[in-house]
């Protein structure tokens, strides 16, 4: 899929665990690792815009365009 | 609304059971319902008992093929499941018997010389292309419920 979602590497750096941001961002456990795992087909602005006031991060922080060959 | 949903839950299974069972006790006594109706009907020039029967035998099953497929349908919607892949490939299958048993009269129209006789093909036909629409719309609507769900 051309759109990576790269969560795990802003996780790390501010050391948030799974349950703790799908509670702070409210969204299902469930729903965080199909996000995470790259399984998921959209994003809602308002789900995106949660999650990088969690992480204090940019949207580019998290999302990278790659282009499949 | 309600009175609708329960209209299409028990009530129909209950109904196309009936309409299973009922269609294939005339599948199989249809040699005496034939000569029994014949008796009667005199009313246009009857062709022979053998190609009134062929016909008869052979859009009858398929039309008891459909159904089952509808009583398929109906236990996957029954069930809550009525955007699985299975219902999209039901309702294809359905078009195709369609589709076959409009071509059965449309060969009977000359032996059958009657105006019901291209009155059913043109309904069959119309039945079939229309199952055939509604199973690529099913199809659609999988693609989007899918999407929806793997929406964050």
């Amino acid at each position: 899929m051309p759109i990576i979602v790269n969560l795990d590497v802003m996780m790390a750096k501010r050391k948030m665990s799974m349950s703790e941001l799908s509670s702070k961002v409210d969204i299902t456990l469930a729903n965080l690792s199909v996000l995470k795992n790259n399984r998921a087909k959209a994003i809602r602005f308002s789900t995106l815009e949660k999650i990088c006031h969690v992480l204090d991060c940019q949207p580019a922080d998290i999302l990278e365009y790659r282009e499949d060959k | 609304m309600k009175f609708s949903r329960l209209i299409n839950s028990k009530l129909m299974e209950k109904i196309l059971y009936l309409i299973l069972i009922g269609g294939g006790i005339i599948f199989i006594t249809l040699p005496f319902c034939l000569k029994w109706y014949l008796e009667f009907s005199d009313i246009f020039t009857t062709p022979t008992y053998v190609k009134i029967l062929v016909i008869l035998y052979s859009s009858g099953i398929l039309a008891l093929g459909i159904v089952h497929f509808t009583i398929k349908l109906l236990k996957n919607v029954n069930q809550n499941k009525p955007f699985s892949q299975d219902n999209v490939k039901l309702l294809k299958y359905i078009s195709i018997f369609c589709l076959i048993i409009a071509v059965i009269y449309l060969i009977s129209i000359p032996i059958i010389k009657s105006v019901f006789t291209i009155i059913l093909f043109m309904i069959f036909t119309i039945m079939g292309f229309m199952c055939n629409v509604l199973s690529d719309l099913f199809h659609k609507a999988i693609e989007y419920k899918e999407e929806n769900e793997l929406t964050i």
